[in-house]
């Protein structure tokens, strides 16, 4: 799963379906699909919203490929971009402003381990009180396992920005679980 | 529980081990804290967000969403092609192409024709793009436009008598540009006609002296044309001097050598060495009866423009066209020519010449 283990191939895949290879970017596409996915279920908590979110991020990708330039980064940091551009969008177009915290429970669609359900649920509640770049840095760090400098290369920020942003969000998580 | 690692004491890569285990699977986020019960702080906080969040990690697309998705994403990627095709034609490219080649091409003609002189193969479309510039220009651009015609027939003629060629014919249109020139100025602005009669004296000036000059070299008889120039010179004078702010023509001084023929066509192995001049200065204060005894009367119509026939003296008609064979420069002649770019005489500066030495033969350079 760790997932910046850097392909060598994946520039090789790239400019092949950027030069219209459709097998290439379905290759693509079955690598980054679930880690795309993840990312934005724990965002929108909603098993449907969080497919069609997905399906989005893979439609625009390929309608802006011929746009992507290969600057180092890995092919997903630009996929996480596209993915955050559209969960922000979602919640612009869709979320009630007011959102009772105590009814937040993420729709999970598999079966967590029993020990993992009393955790889950406070972190879901807790999660949704961090702000959007805190909460695309817990996922990116916690769930996704990326290093400081993976998620400066995903996000656009500075390490030193992204370390702030993790420890306001550990704080904060910190106040929530301990209420 | 593979590596039994001491943790590191930078927060950040401790951090970073410990998840990297977490996702290999060989260590878990509990696992970790139970192992490290002197980790506090940020770190322990950390890894209990990594552990409670142990199950999202499971998460995955369910593979009936998984697989609509690929196949709506192959549908799309097959429609790309035909579209793009469709939206730029195949036989764009082509004409574009062809498109840029005539422009290349033609723009390459009209530079090389610049050069070209009678009887060359481009010598008719640079004569044609002379020609649509004198249509579409008005106004003082016509005149300038009249003027660079001129200067470039004279051009055209030292060349072709560098190479032994004497076209009396290119002397005849040079004075018809001029005069034309000199008609068309009548419409100008004050400021502008006196402009443009300064230049018409300063060019037909150095025509006149390329006249005598090519005379003697290559024995050619073009004294009719020096004289009509001559007459040309002095209709323009006085159409300057009738202007009505005399004191600003008369201070400018007309500079022959302002747009030098010389400069275009000459050669470093020139043989030539201008001899003669003919001077720049207003030649009448200077009524027709003072002209000096080279010009007698019967040659050409001083004044009166391009009346003047190509052959001397009232003798039957030869050909315009005068063509000698080449012949080697004469000995001591064979300095390189520096010429016509300096002024063509010493008492150019003065702008001022007395009466009776117009278009009298005097020594301009010394070899």
């Amino acid at each position: 799963m760790a997932n910046f283990v850097h392909d060598r191939d994946e520039g090789d895949l790239v400019r092949r379906a950027q030069q219209g290879d459709a097998d290439a970017f379905t290759e693509l596409y079955r690598r980054h699909v679930d880690q795309i996915y993840r990312f934005v279920l724990l965002r929108v908590g909603d098993e449907a919203a969080a497919e069609d979110l997905t399906s989005e991020v893979f439609v625009r990708a390929l309608e802006s490929l011929h746009a992507y330039e290969d600057r180092g980064a890995p092919f997903a940091a630009w996929l996480y971009r596209i993915a955050n551009a559209r969960v922000v969008d979602h919640w612009r177009r869709s979320r009630p402003i007011d959102v009772s915290l105590d009814s937040g429970e993420i729709d999970l669609p598999f079966e967590p381990a029993a020990r993992d359900v009393f955790a889950l649920k406070i972190l879901s509640e807790s999660l949704r009180s961090l702000t959007a770049e805190q909460q695309e840095v817990i996922i990116l760090k916690f769930v996704e396992g990326f290093s400081t400098a993976e998620i400066s290369q995903i996000t656009g920020r500075s390490e030193g920005a992204v370390k702030a942003l993790q420890r306001r969000a550990l704080a904060s998580l910190a106040r929530h679980m301990d209420s | 529980m593979a590596t039994q690692r001491p943790p590191e004491t930078d927060f950040e890569r401790m951090l970073d081990y410990f998840m990297t285990e977490i996702q290999a699977g060989r260590l878990t986020a509990d696992g970790c804290l139970a192992m490290y019960p002197q980790l506090t702080g940020e770190l322990r906080l950390s890894l209990a967000v990594a552990g409670s969040l142990a199950a999202a990690r499971q998460a995955a697309v369910r593979p009936a969403a998984r697989d609509a998705l690929e196949e709506r994403l192959r549908a799309r990627m097959a429609e790309r092609p035909a579209r793009r095709r469709a939206r730029r034609p195949a036989w764009l490219p082509i004409a574009a192409a062809t498109l840029l080649a005539i422009v290349v091409l033609g723009v390459g003609v009209a530079t090389a024709s610049a050069s070209s002189l009678p009887g060359d193969l481009l010598y008719p479309v640079k004569r044609w793009g002379e020609s649509v510039l004198l249509q579409l220009a008005t106004g003082p651009g016509r005149v300038g436009a009249l003027l660079d015609s001129a200067q470039r027939r004279l051009e055209e003629f030292e060349a072709l008598s560098d190479r032994g060629v004497v076209d009396v014919m290119l002397l005849e249109e040079f004075a018809a540009h001029a005069q034309d020139a000199t008609a068309a100025s009548e419409a100008l602005r004050d400021d502008q006609r006196a402009e443009a009669l300064h230049r018409v004296v300063a060019l037909v000036t150095l025509g006149q002296q390329t006249a005598l000059d090519t005379a003697d070299e290559a024995g050619a008889d073009l004294s009719g044309a020096a004289d009509a120039l001559s007459g040309l010179r002095a209709s323009a004078w006085r159409k300057l001097l009738s202007s009505p702010a005399p004191e600003s023509t008369r201070t400018q001084t007309p500079h022959p050598t302002r747009r030098s023929t010389r400069t275009a066509t000459s050669t470093p192995t020139s043989s030539r060495t201008p001899r003669r001049t003919a001077t720049p200065g207003p030649p009448d204060w200077v009524t027709p009866s003072d002209r000096p005894p080279s010009t007698p009367p019967g040659r050409g119509t001083p004044g009166a423009g391009l009346t003047w026939t190509p052959s001397g003296r009232g003798t039957p008609p030869v050909p315009q066209i005068v063509t000698p064979t080449p012949r080697p420069p004469p000995p001591g002649q064979g300095t390189p020519g520096r010429g016509r770019t300096s002024t063509p005489s010493g008492q150019g500066d003065s702008g001022v010449t007395p009466p009776g030495q117009e278009s009298k033969p005097t020594k301009s350079k010394t070899p």
